[in-house]
């Protein structure tokens, strides 16, 4: 295996206190990696930290050969883009919001209005362009969120929990327009969810953080059939259960 | 009572005001305003120096205001947005002076460009440049605590979604402040508010010399003092003219940014 995000002894700390590690997580181009774990166990910590949103103690971490420390923090943000549980909109119309990335990139003019087009069509938001932002429903804005990421064309997304807000039935469409739309660009993904269904059904493989570690990393079968702990065990046979 | 809450309350009472005023028994000022709308207009055309005085106090409280920016947007910023040591006696510091009495920040100013002071090799003292030092020290805690205040409003996830769609750090600072454009607005407003009203700061490091330092509101403290209420009017009015002028400019572009939501 070629790893194509390759982090190695990280420490994320906030506030000064160590809120998660990773001794060692390889993930192949393209492939989505779920992350799963209880509340609180580090999970949006760890997005944060790969993205060097907050500060990371110790570790590196590797994409597509280039070793974050070589290069500027902002170059190496700018290879990432993150989706949020909330979709953070600005006060400025849907077309304005979906080239934001695109502006602090210096992507103007035409390449960004075609790039913005594309991506609004992809998330079925198209009629939506001219809108205020903050005139649109929360499955609305989830996608021109998500169509903010994708215009990036980001060699690493990192999504957090960006469905948890929103109502089962725009969850699914939503969900499936996302897979839809990874599978067409095979971006590398980092995707936080709680819902083990829904790791199951769009990740390739599960990361499980418990109490601000990486405890286990594999396919679905192989976390579900021999989970590393007994508290695991319990939490997926109660989660799964519930769901 | 419903005429009293009719839509021409204001013009009534201003008229009543205006008949008050024009019939009052003016004996014993040296210049009884008899005719007061024809003075207003006579001291307003044919006086070279209200101009002279108004032209000082734009241009005395505008740089102070643009001083007062340029400090407290960047130190708003920082307070909003970073945690560090000795921030909160800072905020506290920051919110005390936004209720600074001009009259105290102009008696610091004064001792410290006094000749004997520890500025005073600058010959400072007395001079536009007094003036503008003393308002921006009152003007600047307005505009810090104010641009603070709304940064601190917004969710503070906002600005790590920024950078995670590849922000540096200047980008994110100016797309927060576009965020809170319209609070920014009005903390310029505040602060601009706050020096072209002030009396006490202007009076005691400018000296209110004819000619050199005199702004609109020393200049009616004066006029008001030798009894020349007629021109105290005219000046008072004309400060309260250009105020509503250049809040009403500001006022348009912030509403527009409302419209434009």
């Amino acid at each position: 295996m070629n790893p194509y995000l390759s982090i190695a002894d990280l420490t994320i700390q906030r506030d000064r206190v160590t809120v998660v590690t990773v001794d060692g997580l390889d993930i192949e181009q393209g492939k989505v990696v779920a992350v799963i774990g209880p509340n609180g166990a580090g999970k949006s910590s760890l997005l944060l930290g790969i993205a060097n949103i907050i500060p990371r103690k110790t570790g590196s971490v590797t994409l597509g050969g280039l070793t974050f420390g070589k290069l500027h923090a902002v170059e190496f943000r700018r290879r990432v883009a993150l989706v949020m549980q909330e979709p953070m909109l600005l006060d400025a119309t849907v077309r304005q919001n979906i080239g934001l990335g695109l502006y602090y990139r210096g992507t103007f003019g035409e390449l960004e209005r075609l790039k913005v087009d594309h991506w609004a069509e992809k998330m079925k938001i198209s009629h939506l362009l001219d809108r205020p932002a903050d005139k649109i429903s929360g499955g609305e804005a989830q996608r021109v969120s998500l169509a903010r990421a994708f215009a990036l064309e980001p060699d690493l997304l990192l999504l957090d929990e960006p469905f948890s807000a929103l109502d089962p039935h725009t969850r699914k469409g939503l969900t499936k327009d996302l897979r839809s739309a990874l599978k067409e660009t095979n971006t590398t993904t980092l995707f936080v969810t709680h819902n083990l269904r829904e790791a199951r059904d769009m990740a390739d493989q599960i990361a499980v953080i418990w109490d601000g570690k990486l405890i286990q990393c594999g396919s679905w079968d192989e976390i579900t059939s021999n989970p590393a702990t007994e508290s695991l065990r319990q939490y997926l046979g109660g989660h799964l259960h519930e769901e | 009572m419903g005429s009293l809450c009719s839509s021409r309350m204001p013009i009534k009472l201003t008229l009543i005001l205006v008949c008050k005023i024009h019939y009052y028994n003016w004996e014993g000022f040296e210049t009884p305003p008899k005719n007061i709308m024809f003075a207003f207009f006579e001291t307003l055309f044919a006086d070279v120096e209200i101009w002279e005085i108004t032209r000082l106090s734009l241009t005395v409280s505008g740089i102070s205001t643009f001083a007062s920016i340029l400090i407290g947007l960047p130190l708003g910023t920082l307070l909003a947005l970073k945690r560090f040591p000795g921030r909160s006696i800072i905020l506290t510091i920051i919110n005390t002076g936004m209720a600074l009495p001009p009259v105290v920040v102009g008696l610091a100013v004064a001792m410290t460009l006094w000749r004997s002071g520890p500025l005073g090799s600058f010959n400072l003292i007395y001079t536009p440049t007094a003036i503008v030092i003393a308002q921006t020290i009152i003007a600047a805690p307005v505009v810090t605590g104010l641009t603070a205040s709304a940064l601190q409003q917004l969710d503070p996830r906002l600005g790590q979604q920024l950078l995670g769609l590849g922000a540096s750090s200047w980008q994110m600072v100016i797309t927060l402040w576009w965020q809170v454009r319209l609070s920014l607005f009005a903390a310029v407003m505040a602060g601009f508010g706050s020096v072209i009203s002030e009396v006490g700061a202007s009076m005691m490091v400018g000296g209110n010399i004819s000619g050199q330092t005199r702004v609109l509101t020393t200049a009616i403290v004066l006029e008001s003092n030798k009894g020349q209420f007629t021109k105290a009017i005219v000046l008072g009015g004309f400060l309260l003219f250009i105020t509503m002028l250049i809040n009403y400019a500001l006022t348009w572009v912030q509403q527009r940014g409302v419209a434009h939501k």
